[in-house]
C-alpha cells in the first residue's frame, strides 16, 4: 500500500515536474518566440521603416565632406552610426531586418549584464523590455534614431566593464576609457547612463571599495562633462551633462516623453531588479513559497513587458501623424490609389495631406476628375503650399511647383529642403531635375555625384547620368522638356497664386496643370465669373464634359438667376444631380446640418456640395501692416 | 605531436588563405603593371590635360598650399612632374587621377623660384600607351599672400537657414578650422565678418535671432555691443572697419529678401531705407551726419586706405507701394569725408554716378594703397551675389576711371576684398556651377591688372563635387585670430553692451 502511494506521489511528482517544465518551456521558449515573431510583423506592417527613412532623410554618403562634421562633436558618430543603418530603411524587407537586429541587440546585451549579476530564465522576459521599446519608440518618425546607437554603444561598453572589470583598478581603467568613449561617440546623457551601469558592477567589491570606486565615477562624469563643455568642444551650454539626441528644426522636433525615459533607463532598471532578485533569492523560504515568489515572477515580468508594450504603442503609434507620412510617402512614389485612400482615412483634416493628395491626382492626371473627392476644407491654400512660410512643406512645395512646370520656385523649395534635410536624397533627385531643365548642367553635374555617393540612388544615378554626359540627350526626355517649355516669363514672383498659375499659363497655353489649377483656385474661391471665362478653353484640355465644372456652370446660373442648361449642353447626367441635390435641400429645408450629412454621402464629391456646404467657411485674415511697414514682396 | 605546418594532408586548412594570399598579390602586381605602363610607347597630345579645378597658366602667391587637382582624362595611369629652376622636380606617379601634391616639397619649390615660373607635365596611360601633354606653367608671384582666410560657410539658401559657420583656412596648408558654428548657438544666423586692415586681433561678427548682437573682437578681448540706437532703423548691419581700428562703419536700415521668376537672379534683397552710421569702438558711441542720414539710401561703407574718407553705396529714396524703385534702382558711389579725431563731417560727393556707368554699383573694397577701388556692378540693385550678371569692376580713385576686370567669368562675382599688401583679391563666385559660391583668389599687378583667378586650393578637390556650403564673404588676415568657438559661444552668452548715440 504504501509502496503503491510513494509510487502514485512519484508519479504526480513527475507529472507536476513535467507540467512546470512544459509551462516553463511555454513562458521560456515559446511565448518569447511568439513575441519575436509579432515584432517582427510589428516593425513590418506598423513601424514601416520606408515611412521613417522617407520622413527623415537620413544623409549618408561616402565623403569626407559628410564624415568628418560628425566626428567633430561629442554624439556626432553616433547619429553617422544611425543614418549609416537608416539607409537600409529606404526599402521594407532589409529595413525591417535591420530595425530588428538592432532591438534584438539591444535585447541580448540587457540579457548578458543581468545574467552577470544573477542568472535567471526570467531574464529573457525581461530583455524583451529594452527590445519592444526599441522598435515602439520608432514608430513616431521624429524619434532620432541616434538614440538607439547611443544605447547599443553604453550597453556594450558596460558589458565589456562587467565582464573584464574584474578587479578595482580594472573597473577603473575601463570606466574611464569607456566612458570618454561614450561621451565621444554619443554625448554627455549618455556618459551619465554609462557611469550609473559602471555604478551597478561595483557592488562586487566589499564596501568602501565600492564607495571609492563610486564617487571616482561620480566626479570624473560630473567634472569630465564640465570640463568638455568649457574648453574641448563648443556644444551648447544646455547639452554639458545633458545630450541626448541632436537638436532637428521645429517640425522636426522629438519631445521626449516618459516612455522615451523609461527606454533610456530600462537597462539600469533591470540591472536594480536583478540585484533585488538576488537579495530575495537569498533569503531562506520553504519550497512553495519560492514556487509562490518564482510565479509571481513570471507573472509580473509578463505583466511588466505587456504594459510597457502597449502603453509604449499607445504613446509613439500617433495616428494621423503617421498616416500624413505614409500620403507624403505615397504621394512621392506616384501611388495615387494608396495617397488618395490614406487621405481620406484620416481622423483629422490635415493641409499636408489635402497638398498631397492634389498632387497625387495632378501627377496621375485625373486633378479635376478626382479632386473634390477628398473634402477641399482649407480651400485655396489646397492649391498653394507656400501661401504661408512653412520649411515644413518645402519638399511639397518642391514638387508641386516642379509637377506645374514654375521651374525657380521648385528650385527655390528645393533648395530650401536641402537646408533642412542636408544630402536628403529626395531633395537632390528633384535638383538634379530641375538643374537639366534650367540647363545649369554644373549643378545637375555636382547633385548627381553627390548622389551617387550615397547608398540608395544607384538606380537614378544610372538614370541620369547619360544626360549629363550627353546634354544632347536632354531632348530625348519628355519630361524635362515640357516642364523645360513650361517655364513662366521672367519678373518678380508674385505672392498671389492664381497670378503665377495666370503666368504659366500666359508661357505655355498647353500646359493643362496650370489651366486645371487655375479653374480649380476660382472654383474653391467661387469666383464663377472667372470661371466661366475660362471655361471657353476647356475644350483645349478636355475631350468630354467634365462633371465639376458643369456643376460649375449651373451654380453660375443659379447665383446669377440667368438660364445655362440650354447654352452651355449641360450633360444628362450632370443635370439629374442638380436636380436631386437642390430636392434634398428642399426636403431637409431649414435643417442644413441634415442635409448637409445626407448630401456628404450622396454627392458630397462634387462642386455643388463644396459650393453649399464647404465654400466660405474659410476665412482668411487680411494682413494690415502698421504705417511705417510694407508688405514683404 | 603533429606538426601542423608539416602536415601530411595534401591540401592543409589554409588552402582558402593561401588563395586569397596569391589573389592578392596577382591583383597588386596587375595595377602596379596598370600604373606604369609600356615607358617607351609615348605620345604626344597637342594640348593640355583636361583638369579640375582648371588651373592653368596662374600667377600663384610664394606661399599657397599646393594647387592640388583631378586629371579630366581616362587612363589607368597618371604621372606628374612638378619643377621649377634648380629646385628639386617633384615626380607623382599614380594610378589614380587625384593628384595630391606633397606640401614640403610644393613648398620647397615655391619658396626657391619666387619670381618665376613652375612647370606642372602631365601624362596619361592609357591602353598601354602614355600620352604627353602640354606643359602647363604658372608663375610665382614675389609678393606672397595673407596666410589666413576667414569665410562663412552656409548652405545654398535663399529664404532660410539652418548649419552654418565662420571658418579660417591656412592658406600655405589645407587647415581648416571653425571660428564658431551656429549649432553651439542654437542654429542663429551669423554674417558680415570684417577686419581691420587685415589685422585678426580686430574683428567683428554679426549674430541674428539667437543670442543677437555684434560681437567685437577688439585685441584680444571679446565684446558683445547692441548698436541699435533708439533713433536707429536697425542695429549696425554692413560694417567696415576704420583703418585706425576703433572705429567702425555700419549701415542700417531695412532690407526684405524677395524671390524672382528669373532663371539668373532667383533671389534679391530689396534695400528699402538705409543710412550709415559710425560707432566708436573705444567709447561705444554711435554718430552720424545728416549727410549720410537722408531719405535717399546709403549703404555698403568701406573706408579710404587713409581714413580720411568713407566710400558707400547711394540709391535714390524708395516710393512707398513703388516696386520699380525699390527694386530695379540703380546705386551710385559715393564718399564723405570724417575726421576720426575732431568727429567732423564732410560733404557727400559723388565718385561715379550710377548714370555714368549705366549700372549698380555695390560690396566696394578699397586697396591698403588707396589707389584703387573694386565693386561688383549690375543692372540693378545692391545684393548683387544671386545676380548671375555681377561683375567685378575696378575705380581708379585718383582719376575716378573704371574698367571691368580680367577675372570675371559668365556668373555671378561678388564680395571683393585685398590682400593686406594689395596684391592679391579675393572674392566670390559662383562659376563653377552657377549655385554655390566658392572662393576665388586673384593676383592684382601694379598696372591694375587683376591675372587669371583661381579656385581656393583644397585637399581634395573632388570635395568641390560633393559640398553643398556656399563660401561666404572671404576676408584675408594676416595670421591667426586668437580666438575660438568656445571663447565666442561663452561671450554670447552674456548680455549686450548697449551703445549710445552722440
Amino acid at each position: 500500500m504504501n509502496h503503491f502511494l510513494i509510487l502514485t506521489i512519484q508519479h504526480l511528482e513527475k507529472k507536476r515536474i513535467s507540467v512546470d517544465r512544459r509551462l516553463s518551456g511555454i513562458i521560456f521558449g515559446i511565448l518569447p518566440g511568439i513575441y519575436l515573431i509579432l515584432a517582427f510583423l510589428y516593425i513590418f506592417f506598423i513601424t514601416r521603416p520606408e515611412f521613417y527613412f522617407h520622413h527623415v532623410q537620413p544623409p549618408f554618403i561616402l565623403s569626407i565632406d559628410y564624415l568628418v562634421p560628425y566626428l567633430k562633436v561629442p554624439g556626432g558618430l553616433s547619429e553617422m552610426i544611425a543614418n549609416l543603418f537608416m539607409q537600409s530603411f529606404c526599402y521594407r524587407v532589409p529595413g525591417t531586418i535591420v530595425l530588428f537586429g538592432l532591438a534584438g541587440f539591444i535585447g541580448w546585451l540587457a540579457l548578458e549584464l543581468m545574467n552577470l549579476i544573477r542568472t535567471s530564465r526570467l531574464n529573457r522576459i525581461w530583455a524583451l523590455i529594452p527590445f519592444s521599446l526599441t522598435i515602439i519608440l520608432t514608430n513616431h518618425y521624429n524619434f532620432p534614431f541616434s538614440v538607439i546607437v547611443s544605447l547599443l554603444i553604453v550597453l556594450t561598453c558596460s558589458l565589456l566593464l562587467a565582464k573584464k572589470g574584474k578587479r578595482p583598478a580594472g573597473i577603473l581603467i575601463l570606466y574611464t576609457f569607456g566612458s570618454l568613449m561614450v561621451y565621444y561617440s554619443s554625448g554627455s546623457g549618455y556618459m551619465i547612463l554609462f557611469s550609473l551601469m559602471a555604478w551597478f558592477f561595483t557592488f562586487r567589491f566589499n564596501l568602501w571599495k565600492s564607495l571609492l570606486i563610486a564617487l571616482f565615477i561620480a566626479g570624473f562624469t560630473f567634472f569630465f562633462c564640465r570640463v568638455a563643455s568649457a574648453t574641448l568642444f563648443p556644444i551648447p551650454q544646455e547639452h554639458t551633462f545633458f545630450y541626448f539626441f541632436p537638436g532637428k528644426i521645429y517640425f522636426m522636433t522629438f519631445e521626449p516623453n516618459v516612455i522615451f525615459y523609461i527606454y533610456l533607463l530600462s537597462v539600469p532598471g533591470l540591472l536594480l531588479l536583478a540585484f533585488i532578485m538576488t537579495g530575495i533569492q537569498r533569503e531562506k523560504r520553504t519550497d512553495s513559497s519560492k514556487k509562490v515568489i518564482m510565479m509571481a515572477g513570471k507573472a509580473f515580468a509578463v505583466a511588466t513587458l505587456l504594459a510597457l508594450t502597449f502603453s509604449g504603442h499607445r504613446a509613439t503609434c500617433r495616428g494621423d501623424a503617421g498616416k500624413i507620412v505614409a500620403v507624403d510617402y505615397y504621394c512621392y512614389h506616384n501611388d495615387t490609389a494608396r495617397t488618395a485612400k490614406v487621405a481620406r482615412s484620416l481622423d483629422n483634416y490635415s493641409l499636408t495631406a489635402n497638398l498631397n493628395y492634389n498632387l497625387a491626382i495632378s501627377k496621375a492626371g485625373t486633378m479635376t476628375e478626382d479632386f473634390f473627392k477628398f473634402l477641399q476644407l482649407a480651400g485655396t491654400d489646397a492649391l498653394h503650399p507656400d501661401a504661408e512660410f512653412d520649411p515644413e512643406k518645402s519638399f511639397i512645395a518642391a514638387d508641386f511647383y516642379y509637377n506645374l512646370g514654375y521651374i525657380t520656385e521648385a528650385r527655390h523649395w528645393a533648395y530650401a529642403s536641402l537646408v533642412d534635410f542636408p544630402y536628403s536624397p529626395r531633395a537632390l533627385r528633384i535638383l538634379v531635375k530641375i538643374h537639366l531643365i534650367t540647363g545649369e548642367y554644373n549643378a545637375a553635374r555636382r547633385c548627381l555625384i553627390i548622389l551617387s555617393k550615397g547608398l540608395t540612388n544607384r538606380k537614378f544615378v544610372r538614370e541620369f547620368s547619360p544626360y549629363l554626359q550627353d546634354t544632347s540627350m536632354i531632348e530625348t526626355c519628355r519630361e524635362i522638356m515640357e516642364k523645360r517649355n513650361f517655364i513662366p516669363a521672367e519678373k518678380e514672383l508674385t505672392p498671389f497664386i492664381d497670378v503665377r498659375f495666370r503666368e504659366l499659363l500666359e508661357a505655355n497655353a498647353r500646359n493643362k496643370f496650370a489651366y486645371e489649377h487655375l479653374v480649380l483656385y476660382y472654383l474653391l474661391d467661387a469666383q464663377l465669373e472667372r470661371f466661366m471665362e475660362l471655361y471657353e478653353d476647356a475644350d483645349n484640355y478636355f475631350s468630354e464634359p467634365v462633371d465639376i465644372y458643369e456643376e460649375a456652370i449651373l451654380m453660375f446660373g443659379e447665383v446669377n438667376d440667368s438660364p445655362v442648361n440650354q447654352p452651355y449642353q449641360i450633360s444628362p447626367g450632370t443635370m439629374a444631380r442638380y436636380r436631386e441635390f437642390n430636392s434634398i435641400l428642399e426636403q431637409y429645408e431649414g435643417d442644413e446640418k441634415m442635409a448637409r450629412n445626407v448630401l456628404y454621402w450622396k454627392m458630397g464629391t462634387g462642386y455643388l456640395y463644396y459650393f453649399h456646404f464647404i465654400y466660405p467657411r474659410i476665412v482668411k485674415p487680411v494682413i494690415i501692416y502698421p504705417e511705417d511697414e510694407e508688405p514683404p514682396i | 605531436m603533429k606538426n601542423h605546418r608539416y602536415s601530411e594532408k595534401p591540401f592543409p586548412g589554409s588552402f582558402p588563405r593561401h588563395i586569397l594570399f596569391h589573389g592578392l598579390v596577382a591583383v597588386i602586381i596587375t595595377m602596379l603593371a596598370g600604373c606604369r605602363g609600356d615607358d617607351r610607347s609615348n605620345s604626344e597630345a597637342n594640348r593640355v590635360a583636361k583638369l579640375f579645378p582648371p588651373y592653368y597658366d596662374l600667377t600663384i602667391p610664394p606661399n599657397i598650399a599646393p594647387l592640388n587637382f583631378i586629371i579630366q582624362e581616362p587612363g589607368s595611369g597618371f604621372r606628374v612632374e612638378i619643377s621649377a629652376g634648380n629646385s628639386k622636380t617633384i615626380k607623382i606617379r599614380q594610378c589614380s587621377p587625384e593628384i595630391t601634391i606633397p606640401l614640403q616639397k610644393w613648398h620647397n619649390i615655391l619658396s626657391g623660384n619666387s619670381g618665376k615660373t613652375v612647370q606642372v607635365n602631365i601624362s596619361v596611360l592609357d591602353h598601354n600607351r602614355w600620352t604627353r601633354y602640354e606643359p602647363i606653367t604658372h608663375h610665382i608671384a614675389s609678393d606672397p599672400i595673407d596666410p589666413v582666410l576667414a569665410y562663412r560657410k552656409v548652405h545654398a539658401v535663399y529664404l532660410i537657414w539652418r548649419e552654418m559657420g565662420i571658418y579660417t583656412r591656412n592658406l600655405t596648408n589645407f587647415d581648416e578650422r571653425p571660428l564658431i558654428e551656429n549649432y553651439s548657438t542654437g542654429y542663429g544666423c551669423m554674417n558680415c565678418h570684417s577686419f581691420s586692415n587685415n589685422d585678426p586681433s580686430k574683428m567683428l561678427i554679426h549674430f541674428r535671432i539667437v543670442h543677437p548682437g555684434t560681437l567685437i573682437l577688439n585685441e584680444g578681448m571679446l565684446l558683445k555691443v547692441n548698436t541699435r540706437t533708439p533713433d536707429a532703423m536697425s542695429a549696425g548691419i554692413y560694417p567696415s572697419w576704420h583703418p585706425d581700428g576703433n572705429h567702425i562703419a555700419f549701415s542700417t536700415g531695412k532690407i526684405s529678401p524677395h524671390l524672382t521668376t528669373r532663371l539668373n537672379k532667383v533671389v534679391d534683397v530689396a534695400d528699402r531705407s538705409s543710412d550709415l552710421v559710425v560707432y566708436d569702438v573705444k567709447n561705444n558711441t554711435v554718430t552720424t551726419s545728416p549727410g549720410i542720414s537722408t531719405g535717399m539710401r546709403e549703404n555698403m561703407p568701406a573706408w579710404s586706405a587713409d581714413g580720411r574718407y568713407l566710400y558707400f553705396i547711394c540709391a535714390p529714396e524708395a516710393v512707398k507701394g513703388d516696386d520699380e524703385s525699390l527694386l530695379h534702382s540703380r546705386y551710385s558711389l559715393m564718399r564723405i569725408a570724417y575726421s576720426t579725431k575732431l568727429n567732423s563731417w564732410g560733404e557727400p560727393e559723388m565718385v561715379l554716378s550710377a548714370d555714368s556707368t549705366g549700372m549698380s554699383i555695390s560690396m566696394p573694397s578699397v586697396s591698403p594703397g588707396g589707389k584703387y577701388l573694386v565693386c561688383s556692378m549690375t543692372d540693378y540693385g545692391y545684393f548683387t551675389i544671386f545676380h548671375k550678371g555681377s561683375d567685378l569692376y575696378v575705380v581708379d580713385l585718383e582719376t575716378n576711371n573704371y574698367r571691368k576686370l580680367e577675372l570675371n567669368s559668365g556668373s555671378a562675382e561678388s564680395h571683393p576684398s585685398w590682400s593686406s599688401n594689395g596684391r592679391w583679391l579675393v572674392f566670390s563666385s559662383k562659376r563653377m556651377d552657377d549655385v554655390l559660391s566658392r572662393t576665388y583668389i586673384a593676383y592684382f599687378d601694379r598696372n591694375g591688372v587683376a591675372h587669371t583667378p583661381f579656385v581656393l586650393p583644397i585637399k581634395n578637390p573632388g570635395s568641390y563635387h560633393t559640398s553643398v556650403f556656399n563660401y561666404n564673404l572671404p576676408r584675408l588676415v594676416t595670421g591667426r585670430i586668437e580666438t575660438g568657438p568656445v571663447d565666442i559661444r561663452d561671450a554670447l552668452q552674456k548680455g549686450s553692451l548697449e551703445v549710445d548715440f552722440e
